[in-house]
């Protein structure tokens, strides 16, 4: 049978949850808010004939443990039959989903400074196997210092990165700042950075593409526009937010991809020499009218030099498709 | 061997170049545009009419002259105009019999303003008579694959034997477009020249397209009462290119500048 090599990152996890059991057990010394322990960890898997190089670290636990409640797990693990018995504790833990895994683990005190414990995990058929000793060191800040503390420092600091990335990385980001996620403590300021970028009409049609874009590919996670949902907004909203302001600014591309209810009062305001496309394909009456001023019953040569050149080729483009609407 | 004794060899060594793939089927959307026509869309077939039919061509004959000198020909050269350049009719630039002319010169008035006395000057240079250029225009045209063409004239006038398809021209314009003096010539709006005996010639380009369509860059017109108006059309915008060619168009400026902007528009539409 294929052995799979230890991983390291859930071997890890299950020893962080021992040392903060260990924590949980009798016996620590009262001085400081917490214990600093050197620990060696060794693991292996069971029936692979070597094991991974012992690996030694620093942890800080608290001097007054919490019992079961104080056992770090993700979302998806339970802690289960935790028993605290003498000197001795022990547990088991499942987790479900992505790293499905079932395990149990036991803890010893050795006197006050010191402790053993083993802890075996079984990830899809394969059992791994780690054994600790810790001995205390001193004292710590268990407050800044736990395991615990410092994976909120860690991810505090991945969300404030995440808040520093330009304005196109940070709309793709709202599903880490959503209710329940990684950093859903700082979604206020993650809404407070992107809602105002949404009021600039360029910035809405790199969402549009963008989601298109992405949905045409398959993706149907960490779309632009659900970046917006987080906050309350939407698409629906804030180009209904926008439609006035393209029609006050005289953006006829914007008016023509998202507004259709400010196409009428555009046409009005559009000028035919910027906007032929949108007067010939949206305007139909006033197209009809500029072409009788300036193309109908010309000489085509006539239009050299004529700046409503342009237009009045499309709109000979539109005769055509007229003449011809039954053949295509 | 000569260079285009070289040249004409690889062509036959070659084999004959397939002309314009004839599986695709492009959608004939505007019938009543010309007797025949075909646009492409980078090099896309997308709208045709007839396109195989055999037709007058008139002028749009210059493009194969335009091809073969160009590939063959030194245009550095000087050409004297022989006698029967006089006996040319319909467009002409007024060249005289012995008037000295660079072959540049003679060129792009040929495609500037179809100015068929340069036309014939051209091909009695090249072909030492009109009848051996044309036994060479269509050699070439077997050559490119043009099942539906036959020249009996160098420069286009109407005749028995002188025809082509819209679908041949297209493929005769991308050989076209493959030499730099051709696309330079066809988008030049005004030209004048001075022949080496000090006479000048200021012309203004017969396609109206230019100037007027943005993106216009030629390629060639043509009249004759047998073939009406005639037109191969080559525009350019953002990267695309559009290339259309109409045989007997009752409205060839209006209805080419709204089948370019057509074609532009359906290129600016997301593909599925």
């Amino acid at each position: 049978m294929t052995r799979n090599p230890v991983d390291k990152s859930s071997a890890r996890r299950w020893f962080w949850l021992a040392v903060l059991l260990l924590a949980a057990s009798p016996g620590f010394a009262q001085q400081g808010t917490g214990n600093r322990y050197r620990v060696t960890t060794k693991m292996e898997m069971v029936g692979m004939p070597f094991a991974m190089p012992a690996h030694t670290s620093e942890v800080c636990g608290p001097k007054n443990g919490g019992g079961q409640a104080m056992v770090p797990h993700q979302d998806n693990c339970q802690v289960l039959d935790y028993k605290i018995t003498g000197n001795k504790s022990s547990f088991r833990m499942v987790c479900t989903g992505r790293e499905a895994m079932s395990g149990t683990g036991e803890f010893e005190m050795l006197g006050a400074d010191g402790y053993r414990g083993k802890i075996t995990v079984d990830m899809e058929g394969q059992q791994m196997l780690m054994n600790f000793d810790g001995k205390r060191i001193g004292d710590c800040n268990y407050a800044t210092e736990s395991p615990q503390a410092q994976g909120q420092a860690m991810v505090a600091k991945s969300c404030d990165q995440i808040l520093a990335q330009p304005a196109d990385a940070l709309v793709m980001a709202g599903a880490s700042f959503a209710s329940g996620s990684m950093c859903a403590a700082k979604k206020s300021v993650y809404c407070g950075k992107i809602l105002p970028l949404a009021n600039d009409l360029k910035v809405i049609r790199n969402l549009d593409t963008n989601d298109a874009s992405m949905r045409q590919s398959g993706a149907t996670t960490n779309l632009p526009w659900e970046s917006y949902q987080v906050c309350g907004s939407g698409r629906a909203a804030i180009i209904a937010k926008a439609c006035p302001k393209a029609l006050a600014t005289g953006d006829i591309d914007f008016i023509s991809a998202f507004c259709p209810a400010q196409v009428e009062a555009a046409c009005v305001k559009a000028d035919p020499l910027r906007s032929a496309d949108f007067i010939v394909d949206h305007c139909p009456a006033r197209a009809q009218t500029i072409a009788g001023q300036q193309c109908a019953g010309r000489d085509f040569t006539a239009l050299q030099g004529s700046p409503y050149a342009g237009f009045c080729g499309k709109m000979a483009g539109r005769r055509l498709k007229q003449r011809n609407s039954g053949n295509r | 061997m000569t260079r285009a004794g070289a040249i004409l060899l690889a062509l036959l060594l070659a084999g004959v170049a397939p002309g314009m793939a004839r599986g695709a089927a492009p959608s004939d959307a505007y019938p009543d545009i010309a007797r025949a026509y075909w646009v492409e869309i980078d090099n896309q077939p997308i709208w045709a009419g007839r396109p195989d039919e055999r037709l007058p061509m008139a002028s749009l004959t210059k493009l194969m002259t335009a091809l073969l000198v160009a590939e063959t020909a030194d245009l550095d050269a000087v050409v004297t105009v022989d006698a029967a350049v006089a006996s040319e009719t319909g467009t002409r630039i007024g060249l005289r019999p012995g008037e000295r002319v660079q072959a540049r010169d003679l060129f792009t008035a040929m495609l500037v303003r179809s100015a068929n006395d340069a036309c014939r000057a051209l091909a009695d240079w090249q072909g030492g008579n009109q009848a051996r250029f044309v036994a060479r225009m269509n050699a070439r045209a077997v050559a490119l694959g043009l099942r539906d063409t036959h020249y009996n004239d160098a420069c286009g006038h109407d005749g028995p034997g002188q025809y082509s398809s819209v679908r041949d021209l297209a493929t005769l314009a991308h050989a076209a477009l493959g030499q730099p003096a051709i696309l330079a010539a066809a988008a030049q709006r005004d030209f004048r020249f001075r022949s080496v005996d000090g006479r000048v010639h200021a012309m203004h380009s017969t396609n109206a397209l230019l100037g007027i369509v943005p993106g216009t860059k030629g390629l060639k017109t043509g009249y004759t009462p047998g073939a009406g108006r005639c037109l191969v059309a080559l525009a350019e915008r953002d990267g695309v290119r559009v290339l259309a060619v109409l045989l007997h168009a009752p409205d060839r400026w209006w209805d080419s500048a709204g089948l370019l902007e057509l074609a532009f528009a359906r290129a600016r539409q997301p593909r599925p």
